[in-house]
């Protein structure tokens, strides 16, 4: 295998024939022709509709393509970062986040990314279940489980968030502040739904659960989040230390000497040498910076 | 751009210890082992394997390249898999 034959697909891939293809990668079409039916012995599968002279990519092609163009970029990464003897994190890494997690930790994890490796470059992804895309999907998650998923991880804690039941001041005057865990029955109850437990059962700080009948709920903390803010109900979800300009919000907590916990985001990544070199060292700097976001 | 050949090459030589294990292991002959590592080589601008009196011996480039390579591969390993299966809709 050679990665001239991936070049090859992506250059057929971007450019839609093969002339063209050919011509923007300096080479005759026959060769560009020999270098595609290769790389098709190699995987296996149909890599081509042929009708006559004209070919179109099926489905298997289309994939190999757009994770080949990856595939290339890394390469070159790598060699650089071999020849630079360099411990700088620089290509493309896949990182799969919470749905809802709040902006400013993104955008504060991309500012210090910008400033300190200007030469790495992220794909984010919102999933409910970001652990479930390693390692295929994504290079590295973010996740609020207590447990990274079987398999060789490194994971680094970034920061603690407070878990908890927060409700509009407007909401709370209208409908009243529950004083107690019977009283919440009465309210239109909001849930995220955490990746280590159901929604509907809602931990307390004795070690026990509160079994609620839940009006909505979705891993999307920053939709129950905003729910609360538009005095829908009583919402949980967990709540970092920290401002969100964007969307401002005067949630107060309900019951916090009853529900609450404290529930930590952490990044996952495989084990392997360059992870452990690099990314630990990353998102070391990446706590301190939460921290000074936490204290401001 | 680093061709996998050439990576596959260069850990089989690390993990057999010389070109001559190398090549008794996968099959290929000593000079394809050794074209495809000065390959590597000369992109990279710098040696990535010494030999001495008791075999072969990592430089520190060749160092970070095992990495590097490993990872690569399993990328690659990983993408064709995914290419594969592309296409055949939600499995029962």
């Amino acid at each position: 295998m050679n990665l001239e034959r991936i070049r090859a697909l992506v250059g057929f891939h971007a450019h839609g024939n093969l002339p063209r293809a050919a011509a923007a990668l300096g080479v005759s079409a026959r060769t560009l022709r020999g270098r595609l039916a290769a790389l098709e012995d190699e995987v296996g599968v149909a890599l081509f509709h042929r009708e006559g002279r004209l070919l179109t990519l099926t489905a298997h092609a289309i994939e190999l393509a757009r994770g080949g163009r990856e595939l290339l970029r890394s390469a070159d990464a790598a060699i650089e970062r071999v020849v630079s003897k360099t411990e700088e994190i620089i290509g493309d890494f896949r990182v799969a986040i919470p749905v809802g997690l709040p902006p400013p930790i993104l955008v504060m994890i991309m500012r210090f990314g910008l400033t300190r490796y200007p030469r790495l470059r992220s794909q984010v992804f919102p999933v409910a279940r970001p652990l479930s895309l390693l390692p295929d999907e994504a290079d590295i998650a973010m996740t609020f489980a207590r447990r990274p998923a079987d398999g060789p991880w490194l994971s680094a804690q970034l920061m603690q968030t407070r878990e908890g039941l927060y409700a509009s001041p407007e909401y709370l005057a209208r409908e009243g502040a529950p004083r107690s865990l019977e009283e919440l029955h009465r309210h239109d109850l909001f849930s995220w739904i955490p990746p280590d437990q159901p929604a509907d059962e809602w931990p307390l700080r004795d070690g026990g659960a509160l079994v609620v009948q839940l009006a909505h709920s979705s891993p999307d903390m920053g939709l129950i989040r905003q729910c609360g803010i538009a005095g829908l109900g009583i919402v949980r979800f967990p709540r970092g230390e920290f401002p969100d300009p964007l969307v401002p919000d005067t949630l107060v907590p309900v019951l916090p000497e009853l529900v609450r916990r404290e529930v930590p985001v952490r990044a996952v990544m495989p084990d392997t040498p360059r992870m452990r070199r690099s990314f630990l060292a990353f998102f070391g700097n990446v706590r301190e910076g939460v921290k000074g976001l936490g204290d401001g | 751009m680093a061709d996998l050949d050439e990576l596959r090459a260069f850990l089989a030589i690390v993990e057999h210890g010389s070109a001559k294990a190398a090549a008794d292991a996968t099959g290929l002959p000593r000079s394809t082992l050794r074209r495809r590592i000065d390959a590597l080589e000369q992109r990279l601008g710098a040696p990535l394997l010494w030999a001495d009196p008791r075999g072969t011996r990592l430089s520190p480039k060749g160092r970070l390249m095992v990495e590097e390579a490993q990872a690569m591969l399993a990328a690659y390993a990983s993408l064709l898999e995914r290419a594969r299966r592309a296409g055949r809709g939600p499995e029962e």
